[in-house]
């Protein structure tokens, strides 16, 4: 399909300014198509400023903004309506009829498993959605799951503009030092397996393999999380960095070895990684990351700077960080990998082909 | 439960006593010995050791004794060495227990300190006092000091000078939003799907045994030797889980385990390994 000019609404409630991968994904999609799209972004995202911007402060405003927002669209030959929160189906749709527009939805992850009967509901009109992009191979079989054809869904991960880069040349470490380990996550829910990481490192304690864990994110687990570490010993060893503004999160990374990433996919919980920008993120930042096998996260990490591991295998995690200890060479070589990796990024290509999965 | 256990309530896997030679602890242990078996005795410079039917292995100063299983889960499917769980111990010290899985014990050669494993299948029971004896069997232990014993907390290290404690932290309580006792139920059961339908291992009748009702849950793996406890965790439905796992942990497993080895089978029990016992931490329930 090739655009002249078109015209595109997005409703979402994530939006800039606020952090997060969903508010980042999308307006970096606007911001990399704006020259052969006109957007319009209606979002209930407090602080959201810009042209493209109509301010609607909960779904039932978004809903009574329909009717103007269609009569926008329906001045283009070319229209789109893009979901960009399963939650946000049910005036995406209705700005999708009233403009005769196709409807395109991003499918993330854990907005897909229902919590409560309204979000089975709203997740039940999922199908109706002209296309379906979802984040991950994982995502889009959740996807699938909740009815929607096998042809109506398409999978682009959101590879992003990084965050924090580092170059090569700063990667190494002194001699006879410990890791220093580094995770990036939310305190809130188990399938973080955060567990795995402090028993991994009360294994190592004693061996000077590791120098350091920092956790950097914050959270209604930190203080349990906390109790845990001093239970096994090693207090010493774990920072939890709480929540950081960038630059404090930029430091944190340069001056961590490897990052890990152990999430599962937790029936227990219900839960798991729709994707895992922080696996990116991590390697952005010059970092190898190891990664648990799990969900979104496969789609996530890189051969090249990665290493797959079971996140349910301590054994296997506590061998993989002694291994990277010892071979300074191997884990240099997997940090140069995500520095040209993450140079090599180009999410402007990136967006193109979520635009072009959303309307083909 | 009800059962007759003929004067004995568990049997002896291994023996650690100080201060005794294998004769003297062979003939106040030997009422306690299975019919058939494969007794070794090893003399120590603080003791003795004795392993009945069992493999065990020996690396630096620890020697594993049971079979250790591969899948962290401890699934029967692929036996882990010993030596392998006892070269960890030797490289990492008592921490690395927390990376074994499957029926096992560990015992410290240098000072007869018994681990108990993280998910407490083989109980350990031990003394406080000058004479110093730890073994499966809390009979024995008596036997040979004429003390009473108590059984040490699954993961937990049982030194002869009493200051043994655990090796893989103590037990943090959350009631995460989301987590669910079905939902670890399941968890355990994905586990175990690979290994097809399982038959009953006939554990419930038995020789001195009348009636035990939680044995129906004890499940022949299909790989030979190796059975496994597959308790239902979300059974009680009430809001008891969290007290019914742990009678199950502390009461029930070790008197499965011993059964099933009476009639040559190793029990494994997925439910409570350490994936599980983390997912436990953060399910709801109060025990207190």
């Amino acid at each position: 399909m090739t655009f002249a000019r078109r015209r595109a609404l997005l409703l979402t409630p994530d939006y800039r300014p606020m952090s997060g991968g969903i508010s980042r994904l999308l307006a970096g999609l606007v911001d990399s198509t704006a020259d052969e799209v006109d957007w319009r972004v209606l979002t209930s995202a407090t602080g959201a400023a810009g042209e493209e911007i109509v301010h609607a402060p909960s779904l039932a405003a978004m809903a009574a903004a329909i009717p103007a927002q269609a009569r926008w669209l329906r001045s283009a030959e070319e229209r789109l309506v893009v979901c960009g929160h399963a939650y946000a189906l049910p005036p995406a749709l209705a700005a999708g009829r009233l403009a005769s527009a196709p409807v395109g939805t991003i499918a993330y992850g854990m907005e897909l498993v229902p919590r409560r009967a309204r979000h089975r509901a709203v997740l039940a009109t999922l199908r109706l959605s002209n296309q379906v992009v979802a984040i991950s191979t994982h995502t889009g079989q959740v996807v699938r799951a909740l009815g929607v054809k096998a042809e109506q869904t398409r999978v682009v991960n959101p590879v992003l503009k990084p965050l924090f880069q580092r170059d090569g040349g700063q990667l190494g470490r002194a001699a006879g030092d410990g890791l220093r380990l580094v995770a990036v996550t939310r305190l809130a829910e188990g399938y973080k397996n955060l567990e795995l990481l402090l028993r991994m490192v009360s294994v190592l304690a004693g061996t000077g393999v590791v120098s350091r864990l920092t956790i950097i994110g914050d959270g209604p687990r930190k203080g349990a999380l906390e109790e845990k570490a001093a239970g096994l010993g090693i207090e010493n060893l774990v920072y939890f960095a709480g929540h950081v503004d960038d630059a404090e999160m930029s430091k944190l990374l340069s001056e961590a070895d490897v990052g890990v990433f152990p999430s599962r996919d937790s029936l227990a919980e219900g839960a798991f990684e729709g994707f895992g920008l922080v696996v990116q993120e991590m390697a952005s930042a010059g970092l190898p990351v190891l990664v648990g096998r799990a969900a979104g996260a496969l789609d996530a990490a890189e051969p090249s700077w990665s290493v797959l591991l079971d996140p349910d295998d301590l054994r296997a995690w506590t061998q993989a960080v002694e291994s990277l200890t010892r071979d300074e060479p191997t884990r240099l070589r997997m940090a140069q990998a995500a520095v040209d990796w993450a140079h090599a990024v180009d999410h402007r290509k990136v967006a193109r082909q979520f635009l072009e999965a959303l309307a083909p | 439960m009800a059962f007759t256990s003929g004067g004995s309530e568990q049997m002896t896997l291994f023996a650690v006593v100080h201060g005794m030679s294998p004769e003297e602890v062979l003939t106040r242990v030997s009422p306690h010995l299975p019919s058939v078996q494969t007794c070794k005795t090893s003399a120590t410079s603080w003791g003795t050791i004795l392993v009945v039917n069992a493999p065990s292995s020996k690396v630096g100063r620890w020697l594993v004794v049971g079979v250790p299983q591969a899948c962290p889960w401890g699934v029967p499917g692929i036996d882990l060495p010993a030596s392998a769980v006892a070269a960890e111990l030797e490289q990492y010290g008592p921490a690395a227990i927390q990376l074994a899985s499957g029926p096992m014990v560990a015992i410290d050669l240098s000072n007869g300190a018994v681990l108990r494993a993280v998910n407490g299948i083989i109980p350990v029971a031990t003394t406080v006092g000058a004479r110093w004896a730890a073994s499966s069997s809390k009979e024995v232990v008596t036997a040979v000091t004429g003390m009473a014993s108590h059984v040490i907390e699954p993961g937990c290290l049982a030194t002869p000078d009493g200051t043994g404690a655990s090796a893989c932290g103590s037990t943090v309580e959350e009631s995460i939003a989301g987590v669910t006792w079905a939902g670890i139920d399941a968890e355990v059961q994905r586990r175990i799907a690979p290994l097809g339908p399982l038959a009953a291992a006939g554990l419930a009748r038995g020789p001195g045994v009348i009636d035990d009702p939680e044995a129906s849950s004890v499940r022949l793996s299909g790989v030979a030797g190796r059975a496994v406890f597959l308790p239902r965790l979300n059974a009680s439905g009430d809001g008891q889980e969290m007290r019914r796992y742990l009678r199950l942990r502390d009461e029930v497993l070790p008197r499965l385990w011993w059964r099933a080895w009476l009639v040559g089978l190793w029990l494994c029990a997925p439910g409570f390994e350490r994936p599980t016992l983390d997912l436990v931490s953060m399910a709801p329930g109060d025990v207190t």
